[in-house]
């Protein structure tokens, strides 16, 4: 991995190297100066990560994994731009690109036919290992695959639930609130008699009345 | 409770909604002759089955490694077979030829047949499978001998290394053998060590101790042999001294004894050649059990291969019968209960036509 530095200066010279790649951030810089001084920034928000005084004959910054030195006359316009990112990604290359290169043999030098480490490789299926909880591979996987599994059946138990809960609430709700097509027949019917039971009542006075009137 | 008229249809739909579900999951287990198949189905049986399924997929790699092992130790069987014959009939030659009323053609004759034996069994010990040298440990890319023409000598290039192959959880099989090794305790197939110094007497009363001692240089054991006469303590013309690491130099010096000289090419007297063919004969004794004893090894690691083949064999039967019992869909059972569901479904379907159809309305002229 390499840094990438970006020169907007007019006499001086930087080199950018990283000595802890484990140190390193996400994080990109801008360095400026001023009277005499040197001041690191944060280029995404403008933070100022560090600054000191500034030695034309070589400053030694050291920050979160890496090492700058700077060297020559600056002025306040001069500016650094240094990223461990860009060219992070151009970079990358497979650290294994031919058979030969797999670590089987057991010894450091490598022997041609000597197979030792890739039989511990091999063994370390059924061995068990500090960072999965003292389990083997299989078991760790296994424990997961049950987390899972359990998760999943859980939810589909608490969603059929909720299902049921909901249906009885809205039949509760219907029940209350619904109309039952029956009912309101019978009532219709209840109504539609009275109303000519009524009617017939009126039509009987209106009957009584003409012939009270006809006499 | 009072029900409305939207209720039974509410209900109808839930009922057609939970049957249809069944049947999905049924006709997906048809299909699939799988029952279960996600985790959520059966958290325990899955869990398990892919214990089994690892366990398995373990037991096919172990078996072509297994494989594997028997193909190289039948073709280095076969090649110790050959060593063996070739030792044989360098026993026969050596018989023949310890007497001493040889005329120089006999002795140019078994000098020239010693020497043919001594590049055959050079070839031998520089045998590949695959383009590996068999016999270099793990020195694979490396000839196991070569001759070194300044000291006369043929030179182990190889080391003691035992290529293992994994043949089950924590158990490695050797499948390869050392020509020659620095570590008394590897079976060796082109050399062999004594425990202890051994001393013989030939027929001229003439004491031939051998005593093992290892290269300064490589470790690899060689074996001195040291002629004396115990009437002729001292005499130059009786005492011999000469030492041979594997096979090979043991031919090549036999091959040059016949010639009247020591492998560099000083001459040596009939006597002394005679003497040193005669004391040849341990040694190659001691040879021929050293192959005999190898390929036992052989014999018995191949044993022990089969015996471990057909325990994972049974191992993996076992296991598919538990997988296929965990996972695996009963069919008669399957198609049963989907018939089940079908039949509900439609019970469901007529009914509700039937009855979800009237209201008070059809029945009030």
């Amino acid at each position: 991995m390499e840094l990438s530095l970006k020169d907007d200066s007019s006499g001086a010279d930087m080199t950018a190297v990283i000595t802890d790649s484990s140190l390193l951030t996400l994080d990109e810089y801008t360095v400026r100066f001023n009277g005499g001084n040197y001041f690191v920034y944060n280029k995404a928000n403008g933070d100022l990560k560090v600054s000191g005084a500034y030695e034309p004959l070589g400053t030694t910054i050291n920050l979160e994994g890496m090492q700058w030195v700077i060297s020559g006359a600056v002025t306040s316009a001069d500016t650094f731009e240094i990223s461990p990112l860009t060219t992070a990604v151009s970079n990358f290359g497979t650290a294994l690109n031919s058979i030969q290169q797999i670590a089987a043999s057991g010894t450091l030098a490598g022997v041609p036919g000597d197979n030792s480490n890739a039989l511990l490789l091999a063994g370390l299926v059924s061995q068990n290992l500090a960072p999965l909880e003292a389990s083997t591979l299989t078991e760790y996987y296994q424990t997961l695959v049950a987390e899972i599994g359990l998760k999943s059946q859980a939810a589909s138990e608490t969603l059929e639930f909720s299902e049921n809960f909901l249906n009885n609430l809205s039949d509760r709700r219907d029940s209350i609130s619904g109309v039952s097509l029956d009912e309101e027949a019978a009532n219709l019917i209840r109504f539609q008699q009275a109303y000519q039971a009524a009617a017939r009542l009126i039509r009987t006075a209106d009957e009584m009345f003409e012939a009270l009137m006809s006499m | 409770m009072r029900v409305t008229s939207f209720l039974p249809y509410n209900q109808l739909a839930r009922g057609l909604k939970d049957q249809l579900a069944e049947l999905t999951i049924l006709s997906n287990q048809m299909a699939t002759g799988k029952k279960i198949s996600k985790t959520s189905d059966d958290v325990s049986g899955t869990v398990d089955a892919l214990g089994y399924r690892l366990s398995l997929s373990g037991n096919e790699q172990y078996e072509r490694n297994i494989t594997r092992a028997s193909t190289v130790l039948d073709f280095t069987e076969t090649t110790l077979e050959q060593v063996a014959s070739v030792l044989d009939s360098l026993r026969e030659i050596v018989l023949d030829g310890s007497d001493s009323s040889l005329s120089e053609a006999d002795r140019t004759y078994y000098a020239e047949k010693a020497a043919l034996i001594r590049d055959h069994l050079l070839e031998l010990g520089n045998t590949t499978f695959e383009d590996r040298y068999i016999f270099s440990g793990f020195q694979t890319d490396q000839p196991a001998y070569v001759y070194d023409a300044v000291n006369h000598r043929y030179s182990y290039q190889g080391d003691s290394g035992q290529l293992q192959l994994a043949v089950d959880r924590g158990l490695t099989q050797t499948i390869n053998f050392a020509g020659s090794s620095a570590d008394p305790s590897i079976s060796t197939a082109f050399s062999y060590t004594l425990n202890t110094p051994q001393t013989v007497t030939l027929a001229d009363g003439s004491t031939v101790t051998y005593t093992p001692l290892p290269d300064p240089g490589s470790g690899v054991t060689f074996i001195e042999v040291d002629i004396t006469h115990p009437d002729h303590p001292g005499d130059p013309e009786y005492e011999d001294h000469f030492h041979f690491s594997n096979f090979m130099e043991m031919t090549d010096l036999l091959s040059q004894a016949w010639q009247y000289q020591d492998l560099d090419g000083t001459a040596l007297s009939s006597s002394e050649s005679l003497r040193r063919i005669s004391a040849m004969a341990v040694p190659l004794e001691k040879s021929e059990d050293q192959v005999t004893l190898v390929r036992a090894e052989l014999a018995a690691r191949h044993l022990q291969l089969e015996n471990q083949e057909e325990g994972l064999q049974a191992n993996s039967e076992t296991l598919k019968n538990a997988l296929s019992e965990m996972e695996d869909a009963d069919m008669a059972e399957t198609i049963i209960a989907l018939q089940q569901v079908a039949v509900t479904l439609e019970a469901l379907r007529m009914s509700s036509s039937r009855i979800l159809s009237q209201s008070l309305f059809d029945f009030l002229s």
